[in-house]
């Protein structure tokens, strides 16, 4: 999808987050042997504002967003650069257009099986809220 | 026997024609209130003890709610149809499209026809999600109603 590119783009175009994380920002799963500190990103959900006669031009998307460090404190640091950089967020986003960006519901996540890394890795989630505007809606 | 069927809303199509405009919505809802008959009391003094009389009245064919997306920036004046001066105090007309059951496109669609005019059109704008109007028409006819075909 159009925003998952842009996402990555405009994460890695910011200075505070790429000075942590470079360019490893992406929607593959963390390799143990990849470098830290890191973000992944798991799309959780899209949901399109639909109407009986078709797509409405809005859609929701729901991410999920880890923060990998060689630390707590890193991880920490790279989760708090993410939300500085997309909290509250809204205009163009690359090709994207965002009327509304929410970060939430910050935790601590162990890593587990699924997310292809050990255990030992320390990781911090958010959950990203993206509203994307797919085409201007016609007369209301 | 008749059997009530099954149908759902992808598909329906409302439109609203009033002076030289024409309304089309993004319908995300869409209630009719239905048709009420006034119940007039004919109990009198005559009247066998027991059991109050009455008769039909006069029909009220109720309201129509239309919930639909409402974007500010996308024409302004549809998406407020209480405030154009041009259509106080006058009737439009309402044609619903009802969706085909089998969602294939019937060669008859089955509509609902009628007039009446806006009473309410109530905006909610809400922090998350998308926004919405919702018009209320008020029916001054019966409705003529064509089945699927």
């Amino acid at each position: 999808m159009q925003i998952d590119e842009d996402i990555i783009a405009f994460a890695v175009a910011d200075v505070a987050l790429r000075r942590l994380v470079s360019d490893r920002v992406s929607f593959e799963l963390m390799g143990e042997r990849d470098t830290l500190p890191a973000v992944t990103i798991e799309t959780v959900t899209d949901e399109p504002a639909r109407h009986m006669g078709g797509r409405g031009g809005l859609t929701r998307y729901e991410y999920r967003v880890r923060c990998w460090g060689r630390s707590r404190v890193e991880a920490s640091n790279v989760r708090q650069a993410w939300i500085e950089c997309f909290d509250e967020y809204r205009g163009q986003m690359g090709r994207s257009v965002v009327p509304s960006l929410y970060c939430e519901n910050a935790s601590d996540e162990p890593a587990g099986p699924d997310q292809g890394v050990a255990q030992q890795i320390p990781c911090l989630a958010l959950t990203m809220e993206v509203w994307v505007r797919e085409f201007a809606a016609s007369a209301v | 026997m008749a059997v009530m069927g099954t149908m759902v809303g992808a598909g329906l199509t409302l439109t609203y024609t009033i002076s030289t405009d024409q309304f089309e919505a993004q319908i995300i809802n869409y209630d009719w209130s239905g048709g009420e008959v006034e119940s007039l009391e004919t109990t009198h003094m005559g009247t066998t003890y027991g059991a109050r009389t009455f008769r039909p009245g006069w029909i009220d064919f109720g309201t129509l709610t239309v919930e639909c997306h409402f974007d500010n920036k996308a024409a302004a004046t549809k998406s407020h149809l209480l405030t154009n001066a041009d259509r106080q105090n006058t009737s439009g007309s309402i044609v619903v499209t009802y969706p085909d059951p089998d969602g294939a496109g019937a060669l008859t669609p089955g509509t609902f026809t009628c007039s009446g005019f806006v009473t309410n059109a109530a905006t909610r704008v809400p922090l998350r999600g998308t926004a919405t109007i919702t018009y209320t028409f008020k029916l001054t006819a019966a409705p003529t109603v064509v089945a699927t075909a």
